[in-house]
């Protein structure tokens, strides 16, 4: 197994949304931003819990089948981790901007938007809706992309080594519990993945957690660093 | 039971993660940021935990200003509109000062008058900043201001320094001068406004009501003491800030006498081990 791609994630550069985070896994990139709760328009209004929607932007060109596809899996992964019966009759958008070119492949007709984006995607939306903190959840969802490199396992996939995604909801220092998957490959290599997918997911979560202290000033590093900023 | 279980080993504060477990729920009460689950009180936002008595909650990060009425804020012209300004008070949606809600020169009573809503960039323009008091809110959500007292309207002669809204605690007067001869706007919304002091008897009169002071976008003379005491206190602001210390004018003039002591420059202040000192020399005296 190899290591993830260098993760690097920018909180709350969005000033008018609530919560946005830009998250960079290697070199693909996507943007989040969250408002919420929000005055929900009355075709939409839910009794009982806030309407989820979801927009998905690819870099290019307006969203597609494809863009829908994936606000679809991302709406239906993020849902369990967050309590929108806290909030009825509201709306939380979540904005997802690709920040990556879909790829031209031979073999697809249209730009497609890799796996890679979509975990990266994922991963900036759970970091938003961190970081907006206006919406009450119950866990926190990381992604995670799979590949076969050479017959290996791996963690940093080119497009086309990806063979899958993952999604695991964390609570707590729990182990994730699976909520979102995608692959494609033998049925005997399943638990292995699932298994590797899910240390991926591990290592998000934990660089979520340093990136946030140090965003909260709890952290220890970088701190000379960053105040130099503000010096006159 | 333990109490510490918002420290790690080390006593350093942790932060939360939603679903976490932080306590029993059968000996403690849930808060803000927090649900019951089978018994335990558990973690809904990224945040710190926050104790009073048996009340426990979680204040998230970073937090958008929500007004309630009465509030005391400073905020940013962003836009002149029709008969009203839009006001940016970091909430989720722009401010609205009406026309008919600030004190236009000519006494408290004057009209407003056709003329006025033509010449409303004469009071207040893009970028200008202002205090402002929160009446009821508008049917979406959005705050309506007003600035119908001699004690609001446009700011001048200072610096605005902005810090998270929960650092500002509610309290009988935001407007505070400071011994140091800085006089202190601490707004609800986090936006906080430090400016040179000015007497009580020099301030613009109810009578002979000064629009040329009121309005003015022109700033007095500020000598180069006052001028350092302004960005010392900015940057203390800026140091306590980072270190999630809800900012009073007793903290700041305790942490201010402190750094005239120490004969630190306002920009050393700003150095993490210069700092580390100053809030572990001034929260020990608190």
């Amino acid at each position: 197994m190899t290591d993830l791609p260098t993760l690097k994630l920018d909180l709350g550069e969005l000033s008018r949304a609530d919560g946005s985070a830009r998250l960079a896994s290697g070199s693909t990139i996507a943007l989040a931003s969250v408002t919420g709760p929000i005055d929900v328009r009355s075709g939409w209004e839910k009794p009982e819990e806030a309407f989820l929607e979801v927009n998905v932007r690819p870099l290019e060109g307006i969203a597609g089948t494809q863009a829908r596809a994936i606000m679809q899996t991302l709406k239906s992964a993020l849902t369990p981790s967050l309590l929108l019966g806290r909030a009825p009759r509201s709306l939380i958008q979540l904005t997802l901007q690709s920040l990556s070119p879909s790829s031209l492949l031979p073999n697809y007709a249209q730009p497609r938007i890799s796996l890679s984006s979509k975990a990266a995607m994922m991963n900036a939306a759970t970091a938003a809706f961190l970081d907006a903190g206006s919406v009450s959840m119950r866990g926190v969802v990381c992604a995670c992309v799979v590949g076969m490199r050479d017959g290996v396992l791996v963690l940093d996939p080119t497009e086309k080594e990806e063979t899958g995604t993952f999604g695991f909801m964390f609570q707590g220092s729990e182990p994730g519990e699976l909520v979102w998957a995608e692959w494609a490959g033998e049925e005997a290599d399943w638990e292995k993945v699932a298994s590797e997918a899910r240390t991926g997911a591990e290592i998000v979560r934990d660089f979520f957690r340093a990136q946030f202290e140090r965003a909260a000033g709890l952290g220890d590093e970088d701190e000379d660093e960053e105040m130099v900023e503000h010096e006159l | 039971m333990d109490m510490d279980w918002d420290f790690d080993d080390e006593g350093v504060q942790k932060l939360t993660s939603p679903g976490e477990v932080i306590t029993s729920a059968t000996q403690f009460m849930r808060g803000h940021g927090t649900f019951v689950e089978d018994n335990d009180v558990v973690a809904s936002l990224s945040g710190t935990i926050e104790r009073v008595n048996k009340l426990v909650s979680v204040r998230a990060l970073r937090t958008r200003y929500h007004g309630e009425v009465g509030d005391l804020v400073v905020g940013r012209i962003t836009e002149v509109q029709a008969a009203r300004w839009k006001v940016d008070v970091n909430g989720h949606q722009d401010a609205l000062l009406r026309l008919s809600s600030v004190n236009l020169p000519g006494g408290v009573q004057r009209r407003k008058l056709e003329s006025d809503e033509l010449e409303m960039r004469k009071f207040f323009e893009e970028g200008d900043l202002l205090v402002a008091e929160v009446q009821p809110t508008h049917g979406d959500g959005a705050l309506n201001l007003h600035t119908r007292s001699l004690k609001y309207g446009k700011l001048r002669n200072g610096q605005l320094v902005t810090v998270s809204p929960v650092l500002i605690r509610r309290r009988n007067s935001h407007f505070c001068s400071l011994p140091c001869g800085v006089d202190l706007i601490l707004g609800m919304n986090g936006y906080i406004w430090i400016a040179k002091h000015v007497a009580e008897n020099q301030k613009e009169g109810e009578e002979g009501f000064d629009a040329e002071a009121v309005y003015s976008n022109k700033n007095d003379d500020i000598d180069m003491e006052t001028r350092a005491a302004i960005s010392r206190v900015s940057n203390l602001i800026h140091v306590f800030a980072r270190r999630s210390i809800p900012i009073t004018d007793a903290i700041l003039a305790e942490a201010y006498d402190w750094a005239v002591q120490q004969e630190t420059s306002p920009s050393d202040l700003l150095r993490a081990d210069v700092g580390d000192t100053m809030v572990a020399m001034v929260t020990a005296l608190a």
